[in-house]
Formats: structure tokens, sequence, C-alpha cells
């Protein structure tokens, strides 16, 4: 059964295509999230806004075959309104130069404090902040998933050779940051 | 290929997304150039920071769907009820629930009586929550030691695992979600969800018919999950042959194959899909209770492989900046099947283990005195010496020349020691630091000390 047909089955009231697209969507809409702000909390609570938000207007969704770039718009605009409203509090995450993350965000703890490296996540996560937002959302999306060039290209809407470019070109970046962070 | 177009495919490279050719070309290059080597063995190192990172985030959105699928307006949109009728029925649920545990403190005893002749079908050894069994009479709860004639079907609900068992030797795992039908002894038809079956068959294999595969084994452990985008199987021990897509084949442990569309692939799990692969086993193997030696032996293979990774991508002073919370993975894949390939890390695990092990490890590493590699012994008895101030009469660089009667003897004296002195050491990090575990007594002149961390080699 296709993506579409669950978004279908969905809309026509079916509680377990309402489940198997929960299960199925979360991991994509925190990371999404995740690459956009921040603090993991806020980003937690975006993800879930951004479900609840999808099935309360799922019947309205004209295409279901566009289920996920529906969605993933939801998520972006969430993260757009929580930036907003934060203004001035805070600057944009693309704005942040390396390690000035947790000073400007206060709540912008390790995403996983359970993590044996908590340090090296939070290094990490501080370099991924500083990479071009369409390299973090490709980065972030793979890795929450691990899925395939091709889906990851039919999710994200550009094609297989551009996840490609993105993620070689976000290892590399990465690579660079977290070498000039070591030293 | 020069050295910019292979790092504008490295990514393609580790991720398995290059075809043959190019992948082929990648990595002549890359035998080739020391640069290119040095970049690609970085991204390796990153990977597993990577991979890791988002691990955390996996199981935040496991977390998530939860707690979505829990908000009133989800949840109780399914039913189509009004809302003060879904509110009733879950108070009056709790109610029951509560009532129940009070009237029913044991586990129902099993149906089939013991002088009875064993009815055909499977047994429900344990679940962790309600499962249904349905045949033309419709579906009704199955309670644990019943049996599941052959020819009826089994469901299980969302997040309800359980475990059921033929008199023929197989044992079947169910996930959630999973329904199966139970065609004969030998086998079953899997309609959706996953199942993971350990057979010990002597005569005829144990087949799992799914929609998009067939799987059947003699002498196997493997899992079977069916979605709606297609099959995989995994097998993670012994071999199970497999047909799908009009192929039949064999598949080896260690690999999986996937079947979407009529297509079968197969490839090899990395050792975190491997783990991966049998987790959802966890919440049923933790109901059997901490001494079941399935667990414990899973919690060790799982230490095992996070000692392996450790080899893998740390340096030895990154290793050692760890201390001692290395040494029970160390140890276990010193110990393990893990490290049988590569003598050389599993020496350098070792002598890490000797400098940084605590006096849990003490009969751990009397153990590994009997190592068939005398420089693995040689690092033990260090070990052994730092512990416990003692040496049985072979200091510890004697370990790999001395003759096997000298061995044999220092062996015994070691052994003969360990059972004076075994009640005064913890068994496990667990203990350590418990009433049970005196470790540092002043009558113990024999330990030397407790948790000692070394930075450097002696």
């Amino acid at each position: 059964m296709s993506e579409a047909d669950w978004v279908q089955k969905a809309q026509a009231g079916d509680a377990a295509a309402r489940t198997e697209l929960v299960r199925r969507w979360a991991g994509r809409a925190l990371a999404l999230c995740r690459s956009r702000v921040a603090s993991a909390e806020a980003a937690e609570d975006l993800a879930q806004e951004t479900l609840l938000r999808a099935l309360r207007e799922l019947p309205k969704l004209e295409d279901a075959a566009k289920f996920g770039p529906w969605l993933c718009g939801i998520a972006r605009r969430l993260c757009v309104d929580w930036w907003r409203a934060r203004r001035r509090a805070a600057a944009p995450f693309s704005a942040l130069a390396d390690g000035a993350l947790a000073a400007e965000d206060p709540r912008a703890a390790p995403p996983d404090r359970r993590l044996e490296e908590a340090e090296e996540a939070e290094q990490l996560w501080a370099a991924i902040a500083s990479l071009p937002e369409d390299h973090r959302e490709t980065l972030a999306l793979y890795y929450s998933q691990k899925t395939t060039y091709q889906e990851l290209a039919r999710q994200l809407g550009v094609s297989a050779a551009t996840v490609n470019a993105r993620l070689t070109q976000a290892r590399l970046q990465l690579r660079t940051r977290l070498a000039e962070a070591a030293r | 290929m020069n050295c910019d177009e292979v790092r504008s495919q490295l990514s393609a490279w580790l991720d398995g997304e290059q075809d043959g050719d190019a992948s082929a070309q990648t990595e002549a290059h890359l035998a080739a150039c020391a640069d290119c080597a040095a970049v690609l063995q970085e991204l390796v190192r990153q990977e597993a920071k990577l991979r890791r990172l988002f691990a955390a985030d996996r199981a935040a959105a496991d977390r998530l769907a939860d707690r979505v699928l829990a908000e009133p307006s989800v949840a109780l949109r399914s039913f189509g009820f009004p809302l003060w009728r879904q509110a009733l029925t879950a108070v009056f649920a709790l109610a029951a629930g509560f009532l129940l545990a009070l009237l029913l403190p044991r586990p129902t005893p099993p149906l089939a009586a013991s002088s009875a002749p064993t009815p055909a079908g499977a047994e429900l050894v344990l679940a962790t929550g309600a499962i249904e069994v349905g045949d033309a009479r419709g579906w009704r709860e199955l309670a644990a030691g019943q049996t599941a004639p052959i020819g009826c079907s089994l469901r299980t609900p969302e997040k309800v695992a359980c475990e059921l068992k033929f008199p023929q030797g197989a044992e079947i795992r169910l996930a959630g979600g999973t329904e199966v039908q139970l065609i004969s002894a030998q086998q079953i038809k899997l309609a959706q969800g996953q199942l993971w079956s350990n057979v010990n068959a002597s005569s005829q294999p144990f087949e799992v018919l799914g929609k998009n595969a067939r799987v059947a084994a003699k002498r196997s452990r493997f899992d079977f999950a069916e979605r709606p985008d297609g099959a995989t199987v995994t097998a993670l021990e012994g071999s199970a042959q497999w047909s799908a897509g009009g192929r039949t084949a064999e598949l080896a442990a260690g690999h999986r194959l996937r079947v979407a569309d009529g297509k079968a692939e197969t490839d090899r799990l990395s050792l975190d899909e491997m783990v991966h692969a049998e987790s959802w086993l966890n919440e049923l193997l933790r109901r059997k209770g901490p001494n079941d030696p399935e667990l414990k032996q899973r919690v060790e293979c799982l230490f095992a492989q996070i000692g392996q990774s450790k080899m893998d991508y740390l340096r030895e002073d990154e290793l050692r900046i760890l201390g001692e919370s290395c040494v029970l993975p160390l140890l276990r894949y010193v110990q393990g099947p893990e490290s049988q390939g590569n003598p050389e890390k599993r020496r350098l695990a070792c002598r890490l283990v000797a400098d940084l092990a605590p006096t849990w490890a003490i009969g751990d590493l009397i153990g590994l005195l009997e190592d068939p590699d005398p420089k693995v012994k040689s690092s033990a008895a260090a070990g052994l010496k730092r512990l416990t101030g003692q040496t049985q009469g072979l200091e510890p660089p004697q370990w790999s020349s001395a003759s096997p009667e000298a061995c044999g003897a220092a062996q015994d004296g070691w052994r003969q020691w360990w059972q004076r002195n075994q009640f005064r050491c913890p068994s496990s990090p667990d203990e350590v630091g418990s009433s049970r575990a005196p470790i540092r007594s002043p009558s113990s002149p024999d330990i030397k000390a407790s948790g000692t961390r070394t930075r450097g080699r002696g």
C-alpha cells in the first residue's frame, strides 16, 4: 500500500491509517524541526504540533500524494512562527556562530543528556547548526530515517543528485568545522 | 577519477548509493591516494558520531508518536463515539482492570492438564498484554499457558508482543500489530506485522509464508516483517532459505532480504542493524526476569558489540580517557567472537582492560589466563597483579613464554585464590558499592584497590 493510500484511508476516518502516518512521519517531522530550532525540547513540541495539525487538517488535503511536502510545509511554518515569537530573545539558528548556541539559547542543551558523549553531541549539533539550511535539513532527514537518496529526493522535491551533493558538502563541511573546534 | 571527483562522490560511496562501476573506480582511487583515504577515514569516524547522535532522536521520535497518538483529539476520534461515552468507557475499563488485578493475583494456569494429551498447536508462553485467537467463532482472548490450535489465527494489538512455542521445537515471537495463521505445526502464514522465529527442527523445516516472501529453516534464528511497502527477512543465526519474486536462495546469518514490488535484494547488516533487528524483543525478555539466560546473553552480546565499536572508532588515548566505563564492553569484546579475527586489536583491548579494570573484573581476568593467546594471558596477569598484588608464582611477562606446566600451576593457584576471595569481590559493576561486596576491607590483604583508574600503562 502506498503512502497516498494510507492518507486516503486516514481521510476516510480509518484509525489504523492515522496511526501508520503518525509513526511514519514522527521521525521526519522531528528531524525537520530539529534542523531548524536549536532547542531539542522546542523541536519536539513543534513536531508534535505539526503532526496534530496535519491530522486535524487532513480532510482539507486535496492531493493525497503530496502529503509529505504538505506536512513539511506545516513544520516549516510552525518553526518560522516559533522564531518570530522569540525574535527579541534569540537570533535565528543559521545566524549563530559556532559555540554561540548555548550562550544564545539557554534551553539548547545537548539533544539527549543520556548520551554518554554529551559533549560530543553538543559539538556536533553546533557544527550542524552552522551548515546552510538546505544541507541541515537533508542531513537531519537522512539520518533520522536511514532512507535511500531516491526516497529522500522524493520527500524533498529535488533530484537524487542534489541529495548526494548536499550530503557530501554537509559531511565535508562538518569534518572541517569539527577539526577547527578540536584545535 | 581525480581527487575532486572522488570526494564529491564519497557520500554516495559511504551510503552504498554508487553503482558497481563507479564504486570500483572510487575504491581504486582510495587505494592509491593517501589524502582521499585519510578524508574517508575521518568521514567514517564522523559517520559513527552522526549515527549515534540521530539514534537518540529516533527514540525521541517514537516517544513523540506515542504522545501524538495518545492525544484525546486523535485517540478518541477513531471510534466515532461521543467523547463523554469514551471517557466513561475508559473509567469503567480502569475500574474493571483494578478489580481483576485484585481478584486474580496469579497468572491463569494452563488449560491443558498435564495428564491430557498435548493438543496440536502453539502454546502461548508469554505476552506483554492481551492477545487474541480467532476462528470461525470469532476472536477471543488467549491466556498464557493456553494453546492456540492449528488452523486458527492469532493477532497482537499495537505494542503487545508475545511468545509461542510449538511442541516440535520452533519458538515464535510476534511484535505488536501482527496477525498470523497457524497452517500446521511447521507452517505459519504471516498476514501482517513482524515475527521472530527460533527453529531447531530435526526433520521437516519450519516455514513462514508472507505476502511477499516465503522462508524455510531447520536450524536458524530469523526475523520476518511484512509491511504494506514490502517484506524484510533478517537471518540472525544459522541460515534460512527464502523464495520471492521467482527466486530461491540461501540467506546467511547477518544478511537481510528486502522484497518490494516483486524485487528481491539482499545485503549484509551492519553491527548497529544486527542489534536493532532484535531490539523489539527486549520487552518480552525483560518480563522473563533478570536471570533469563537469553536476556543475559543478549546483554553480553550488546556489550561485546559496543566494545567492538569502541575499538573500531576510538584511539587508545581516547579509550583510556573513558576509564572504567569502557572496561565492561572491552572485556566482553575480548571474550566474545567479535574479536577473534583481529588478534592485534584484541590484545590492545585486553591491555586496556588490564590497566583500567576495577575489582569486579577479577573473575573475568582469571578466566583470561586460560586464553590461547600468550599476550592476552600476560595482560590479564598484569591486571590481576595491579588489583590484588598477587602473581601466583608467575610474573605477568613470564606468561608469554612459560611452559604449559608452569602456566597450569599458576592457573591452579589463581583458581584457589578465587575460591577463597570471590565472596569479597563484586561480581558485576552493578554490585559495586553494595553492602554485599566488601571490596576494601582492612582484613583483605589480597585485594589491593577497588575502582583503580590508571591512565598510563606500566
